[in-house]
């Protein structure tokens, strides 16, 4: 008898449990010494017997009790239907064949290379390996092809190892192999997912598990078969589903946008607003040309999948009478549910030891690394790349500093591109020998308003490729930026003094800015700085959401005329409350200050200046010696004295930067009371905005183009973006960040609760052992009742009497 | 640790009341008591023609002359009493209820009480056990001096094996040649078949048996309830059995043996007492006493 869960059935030893009882009752009886029994020995031998054959009968009957239900609980199965998913067959145990095919493989050691000595071994472990055991041979430095290709017998596996070699290819190492496991991982689960999903099918569905795995081998695609099972589930427009396959053979996007109607759809009503959410996103409008066609639009809102379905089954059911096609259909379907287990990894390969242990090995496999390639360690030169900090002030040539070394134990040849845009505008390529340093200029034209980035690559003297050796510096640099100074009256700064600020901080004379009393449209700006949040008005605050939104930088200048509660009640608004610790001070009316100290970075050796102010001795808060960057201050050469002297006569307290929720809002303060000195009007808030271009700005732009660079190309172009929702664009994103051709992750999980949801009893109830099994135990425990109690159902009786 | 059986108490209150058997016992020593029997020292008691076979010390000749026929001249002589106690000695024995004496503890107490009491009337006094075996443990003997002697012997008696009744008379036959009182202090835990058959035999018109029953209250009142293991300490059987189920069915067959027991013993002419160690020992004895000594 084979068992659905035959874990459960551990709880088997639950049966001895009666047996202990009875054990510890026996112990638990009163002994008692007691002579005059001798009167009716002969009839206590008597009850004793009955009594003693009565205890082994319910220590029987509850054993066999606690096994039923153990039994019961771990679903035997014994009807043939379930026998092929029993068989040693149905579970694959993949052997995955690590073949490292780089040219550092070509390394002559004793007579022969590396790469055919792995070779050799490797025949030897195949010759080893039972008769069609799968296997995935890899080659590190040849494009992986997806699906996996499964090598199932050992002339194919021979006849493949005859046709790899010595490649010069890069191997994007680790992320290749991650990359393979976790399709391999997918592979399993959904092998197992939908093993277990069939086990748990009724006949009905089982029926229609068939009919699509047939249509499935027909179009040699295993994932498509889950989609169209899942589309079948909802939808009896077979027109429409076919056009639906022949969109899938042909369009790849089309093909992930399937994906993600599988993954959304749990009810049929979900599907219509998936197709029309994805018709927005449908490059070759097929959908549209789908769902152009008010009808089947209709047949979608329309239809009830559960009841199709049923209809569907049975009808199924008539069609397929014929035994030999049912035989030929589950031989289709075993093999579709085969689960396929990745047993055993081999790697033949030079790398280090280090680069492989970045490598995430499936869990609860055999790893093997081969001897041959285990002595020979990697040899490659590792690359250090200096840039330059000044390159983004700078908007002159030469402008831009590299300084590569070569750690490694061969000399090296290193290529250095800058590019503007998407177009290489530089390149250089160097000679390192081991140990060797070398700085490098770059003349980048200042002169663009395009983005800049740089690329540094190292060549080891065999010409090969290998991660370690390749270092992208991110410059992504701006050249033209709009921004909009959303400036009230009260602001003490000219816009001359703020433009100067701009340009010194910047260095570029392609920024543009504008001001404005009022906010009013904005897409075209790239940051925008408020004075006086305070005053903003309420469409205003729609519009600085909207900004925070799309990723645009705001920065917001906070002074001690900003009235707190009124700060509060806009930061509520726009979502920053969290996070951000705003303190109204007694002493000092309705000053604000933001509890948030910038971090230091100590490689970037700032300056520190350490401020504590005047009345530091009755104030616990301002005791708090508040360390401040203030790089820029200095790079105006401001001396730290006289800067320290002005701000003892003026204010108390100091700027402080604080960046919060997704780092594109800047909050400063700059709480200077002496509204009307000359420090304060041409001195003091330009240098803030001179501080946010230095250090915001850049960060802030690095870290976009580096997180999205997708988004880049949307920011620069006027783009419609606004138009879509949150949510839209949320999931545009999604697909564009986590498309792939394979199943996502969400959908294993998505199956997996579909497995539980099956797990009703109804369609459970259907086998015949179980219930018999089930009347078994209610037999077993009227016994229990009718042997354990007849004293105390005496009694009963006597007292209702 | 040794206990004193004579409790000074007990004989106190006992020694104002002499004890007196109804049947006359023969003795070797001078006694307190008349004896039918004729001897030859003590007062006279009648001529009878002389038959063969009697002695012919006996023959009174100064009567025989004057007769002129053989006469023998019968004497009557004052006896004491020889007084056998025979304490039950197998397991059962031991049991005991909770707080109370075990039945031998407490037939020990009664033998000492009683045998102090015989021997300072003069009577003599001997103390046997039985259970698988016969053991003598006091022998025969009128000296009170030698009373310590049998608390030792007493304290020495511990409980063994089962209760043999055929033991019992085959070691207390030879006894019965002589006239004397019999003491038998038991719980009587015996197949009632060979019980009786034994009593039977036992019973002689010159011996007069006592017969001690003592009785543990649990036996009278079967307290117990729930599933029980018996144990019977004779045999170390166990039997398992709800006491509950069986309470009424043992307090039946019980009263019928007790029935019986009294039925029997008055019937070979014993005297029948049964001893609850329930009640204090001198209570007990007191009341057998006292009612012994009423009879008419």
């Amino acid at each position: 008898m084979n068992f659905l869960f035959p874990l459960l059935l551990i709880g088997s030893v639950l049966a001895l449990l009666p047996l202990i009882l009875q054990i510890f009752q026996r112990f638990r009886k009163k002994k008692i010494l007691f002579s005059p029994i001798f009167l009716f020995r002969e009839e206590m031998k008597q009850a004793n017997q009955s009594i003693k054959i009565k205890n082994n009968i319910l220590l029987l009957l509850r054993v066999l009790l606690v096994l039923l239900i153990v039994i019961i609980m771990a679903k035997p199965m014994t009807s043939d239907e379930y026998r092929f998913l029993e068989d040693e067959k149905a579970r694959e145990n993949i052997v995955l064949i690590l073949l490292d095919n780089t040219k550092s493989m070509g390394l002559v050691s004793q007579d022969k290379t590396l790469f055919q000595r792995a070779l050799s071994q490797l025949k030897m472990y195949i010759s080893e390996l039972p008769l069609q055991n799968p296997v995935i041979i890899e080659e590190l430095a040849t494009e992986p092809s997806y699906p996996i290709k499964l090598l199932d017998s050992k002339a194919k596996i021979i006849s493949r190892l005859g046709f790899i070699r010595l490649s010069s290819a890069k191997i994007p190492f680790p992320d290749r192999l991650n990359q393979l496991f976790k399709e391999l991982e997918k592979e399993r689960l959904l092998s197992k997912a939908l093993k277990l999903l069939f086990r748990q099918m009724d006949r009905k569905k089982k029926e229609w598990f068939i009919r699509l795995a047939e249509m499935a081998e027909k179009r040699k695609n295993s994932k498509l078969q889950v989609i169209m099972g899942s589309l079948k589930h909802v939808s009896n427009s077979k027109s429409l589903l076919d056009t639906l396959f022949d969109a899938t053979a042909k369009d790849g996007l089309f093909f992930e946008a399937l994906e993600l109607l599988y993954e959304t759809i749990k009810t049929g009503e979900d599907i219509p607003k998936v197709l029309e959410a994805l018709a927005k996103i449908d490059s070759s409008n097929k959908i549209k040309s789908i769902l152009s066609d008010k009808d089947r639009l209709l047949l979608f809102r329309e239809m009830k999948a559960k009841d199709w379905l049923g209809k569907r089954f049975k009808r199924l059911i008539h069609d397929m009478k014929d035994e030999k096609e049912i035989k030929r259909v589950r031989e289709i379907i075993a093999h579709a549910t085969k689960e396929r287990n990745l047993k055993e990894i081999i790697i033949f390969s030079d790398f280090q030891k280090s680069e492989w242990e970045k490598v995430q090995f499936p869990k609860s496999i055999r790893l093997t690394l081969a001897k041959s390639s285990d002595q020979h360690p990697a040899n490659l030169g590792i690359l250090k790349v200096q840039t330059d900090q000044d390159i983004q002030l700078a908007h002159q040539g030469g402008d831009l500093k590299v300084t590569i070394k070569n750690y490694g134990l061969h000399s090296a040849k290193a290529t250095l591109s800058v590019f503007l845009g998407d177009q290489l505008k530089h390149e250089k390529q160097i000679a390192l020998e081991p140990n060797e340093e070398k700085t490098i200029p770059f003349n980048v034209v200042s002169q663009t308003d395009q983005w800049v980035f740089g690329e540094v690559r190292l060549l080891d003297a065999r010409d090969e490729y290998n991660e370690d050796n390749h270092q992208d510096f991110s410059l992504y640099i701006k050249k033209r930026i709009n921004i909009l100074f959303l400036k009230h009256k009260d602001f003490p700064v000219s816009n001359k003094s703020i433009m100067w600020s701009i340009q010194s901080a910047y260095k570029t004379a392609l920024s543009s800015i504008r001001f404005y009393d009022k906010l009013g449209e904005t897409s075209q700006y790239d940051f925008i700085i408020i004075n006086r949040v305070s005053q903003l008005k309420k469409e205003e605050v729609r519009l600085i959401q909207s900004h925070i939104g799309r990723g645009i930088p705001v920065f917001i200048l906070l002074n001690q005329r900003d009235e707190a509660y009124r700060v509060r009640a806009i930061f509520d608004k726009l979502g920053l409350t969290e996070g951000i610790n705003i303190i109204k001070k007694k002493s000092f009316k309705n000053r604000l200050s933001m509890g948030v100290s910038p971090k230091l970075n100590p490689e970037h050796g700032f300056y520190k200046l350490v401020l504590s102010d005047q009345r530091a001795e009755k104030n616990q808060r301002s005791t708090i010696q508040w360390k401040v960057v203030l790089k820029s201050v200095f790079d105006v050469r401001f001396n730290k004295n006289q800067y320290h002297s002005l701000l003892k006569g003026g204010g108390e307290d100091i700027l402080i930067q604080s960046s919060i929720r997704g780092k594109n809002i800047f909050l400063w303060t700059a709480g200077i009371n002496e509204l009307n000195s000359d420090f304060i009007n041409n001195l003091w808030y330009p240098l803030i905005i001179n501080w946010i271009f230095q250090e915001g700005l850049r960060k802030y732009l690095r870290h976009q183009a580096e997180i999205i660079p997708e988004l880049r190309e949307s920011y620069t172009k006027e783009s419609n973006l606004l138009s879509y929702s949150r949510d839209e664009l949320k999931s545009m994103y999604q697909i564009a960040g986590e498309s792939s051709p394979n199943v996502p992750d969400d959908t294993l999980k998505w199956l997996q609760s579909e497995i539980m949801r099956h797990l009703d009893h109804k369609s459970q109830s259907n086998s015949v052992l179980e219930r018999v099994f089930f009347i078994f135990i209610v037999l077993l425990f009227f016994l229990e009742l009718v042997f354990s109690y007849p004293i105390a159902v005496k009694g009963w009786i006597r007292k209702l009497k | 640790m040794k206990t004193n059986y004579l409790d000074e108490h007990l004989i106190l209150k006992l020694s104002q009341i002499p004890i007196k058997p109804l049947s006359l016992a023969e003795g070797l020593f001078k006694g307190r008591h008349r004896s039918k029997r004729s001897g030859e020292e003590v007062e006279f008691k009648e001529f009878r023609p002389y038959i063969q076979g009697d002695d012919l010390k006996k023959i009174d000749w100064k009567r025989s002359a004057r007769q002129e026929n053989y006469f023998v001249k019968e004497m009557e002589d004052e006896l004491n009493y020889k007084v056998h106690f025979i304490i039950d000695q197998s397991s059962s024995m031991n049991q005991a209820s909770k707080g109370l004496l075990s039945k031998i503890e407490y037939s020990k107490f009664l033998v000492a009480a009683l045998a102090y009491l015989f021997v300072k009337q003069g009577d003599q006094v001997q103390v046997s056990s039985f259970s698988n075996r016969f053991n003598s443990i006091f022998k025969l003997s009128n000296n009170i001096q030698k009373m310590s002697l049998l608390v030792e012997s007493l304290n020495s008696l511990s409980t063994k094996g089962s209760s043999d009744f055929y033991s019992l008379i085959g070691n207390a036959r030879p006894l019965r040649s002589n006239k004397m009182i019999l003491f038998l202090l038991s719980d009587l835990i015996c197949d009632p078949n060979i019980l009786y058959a034994c009593l039977s035999k036992l019973s002689s018109p010159r011996v007069k048996i006592i017969l001690f029953h003592l009785l543990s209250p649990d036996e009278l009142d079967f307290p117990f309830k729930g599933e029980v293991n018996f144990i019977d300490p004779e045999s170390n059987d166990t039997f398992s059995c709800n006491a509950g189920q069986i309470r009424a069915k043992f307090k039946a067959q019980w009263e019928r043996f007790c029935n019986d027991l009294r039925f029997w013993t008055q019937k070979w002419d014993m005297e029948y007492k049964s001893f609850n160690t329930n009640i204090h020992y001198s209570e007990n004895l007191l009341d057998f006493i006292k009612s012994y000594h009423l009879k008419p």
